[in-house]
């Protein structure tokens, strides 16, 4: 019987880590320059524009930030890279997602803090119930709602 | 624990609490931007076609030793129009100092727009084209004005974001020099 739990527990674990490999995964294969400049792009702020990406606007500075972005990836620059080039010249500012320090750890991390101690809580709440044992009606309540339905034994 | 399904609940509503309160200081509001990290840093190179200079560039290397004083503007900026005066007045006061330039560099304008406002108003100082905005992205420009100060080694040393006074200027050529 625990051999068994312990059986559905890991299967369901894997169809969880199966389900997010599939779908951070996105389409696989190799992503051409024009897609890695786009995604690239689509996460930088564009300088002179309002909440803008540098993917969707068309002033000078946003097609300059392609242009070297382009160049860049041309390089051979993995993207992190070029993220960072650009952090370091205008700082954090640039990025339109949070980061992983500072604000953008509580922006990403609170989510994953509620996650976790709702499943937490849950898990805990089920092993409860299913330690407690089923009540067994007894005689005297057998009597009890027989001889409310009218068919007194 | 005698309640976890409470325990667990009250855990998520706290955070829930916490997040939205961070979030409720952030939603609506750009970020401040201050200008990139660039002061105490090299100055990004740059090599510029001067305007109406028949093929002749300007090159941060060709003003090694001297305190450089860079400018980014351009003809339809209300502010840069406004400082025209003080950055002709800070000119006409160095121009004869072989130590010193001042380059305005000119970001997302026509070279005829550009061509007709240094006419009329008898910009003295050499103006330098950015077509492909690559200077204006290495200086970290997020508009203009903004005015740049490098030092004879190449170090800058001091940054204004906003319309200069001739104050501001001398300001800016104190801390080059400094530097």
């Amino acid at each position: 019987m625990r051999m068994r739990r312990t059986a559905q527990w890991i299967a369901l674990a894997l169809v969880v880590v199966g389900a997010l490999f599939v779908a951070t995964r996105g389409d696989g294969g190799p992503r051409s320059i024009d897609e890695r400049v786009r995604e690239i792009a689509s996460g930088l702020r564009c300088v002179d524009c309002q909440s803008q990406s540098v993917a969707s606007s068309s002033t000078t500075s946003a097609r300059a930030f392609r242009a070297d972005i382009r160049r860049r990836v041309e390089a051979g620059q993995s993207d992190g890279r070029i993220r960072r080039a650009f952090v370091d010249t205008y700082g954090e500012f640039i990025l339109l997602r949070p980061s992983g320090s500072g604000l953008g750890l509580i922006v990403w991390g609170l989510p994953v803090l509620v996650l976790v101690l709702g499943a937490g809580g849950l898990i805990l709440a089920l092993r409860r119930w299913r330690r407690e044992p089923r009540l067994i009606a007894t005689d005297a309540d057998e009597q009890l709602v027989a001889d409310e339905r009218g068919t007194g034994r | 624990m005698k309640h976890p399904l409470r325990w667990s609940a009250v855990g998520v509503g706290v955070v829930v609490v916490l997040f939205l309160s961070v979030l409720s200081t952030q939603v609506g509001s750009e970020p401040t931007y201050s200008g990139g990290p660039i002061v105490d840093r090299n100055a990004p190179a740059f090599d510029l076609p001067v305007l109406d200079g028949n093929g002749v560039h300007v090159a941060l290397r060709s003003l090694a030793g001297k305190s450089v004083i860079v400018n980014f503007w351009n003809s339809w900026c209300i502010p840069c129009q406004e400082e025209t005066p003080a950055l002709k007045e800070f000119w006409n006061r160095h121009a004869k100092d072989p130590d010193f330039a001042l380059v305005g560099i000119v970001r997302d304008d026509t070279t005829s727009e550009v061509r007709a406002y240094v006419k009329k108003h008898d910009v003295g100082y050499t103006v330098a084209l950015d077509p492909k905005g690559e200077a204006a992205l290495a200086y970290a420009t997020t508009g203009q004005p903004e005015t740049y100060a490098i030092s004879p080694a190449g170090v800058v040393t001091g940054k204004q974001l906003s319309r200069v006074s001739v104050d501001n200027l001398e300001a800016l050529l104190g801390s080059a020099r400094a530097g």
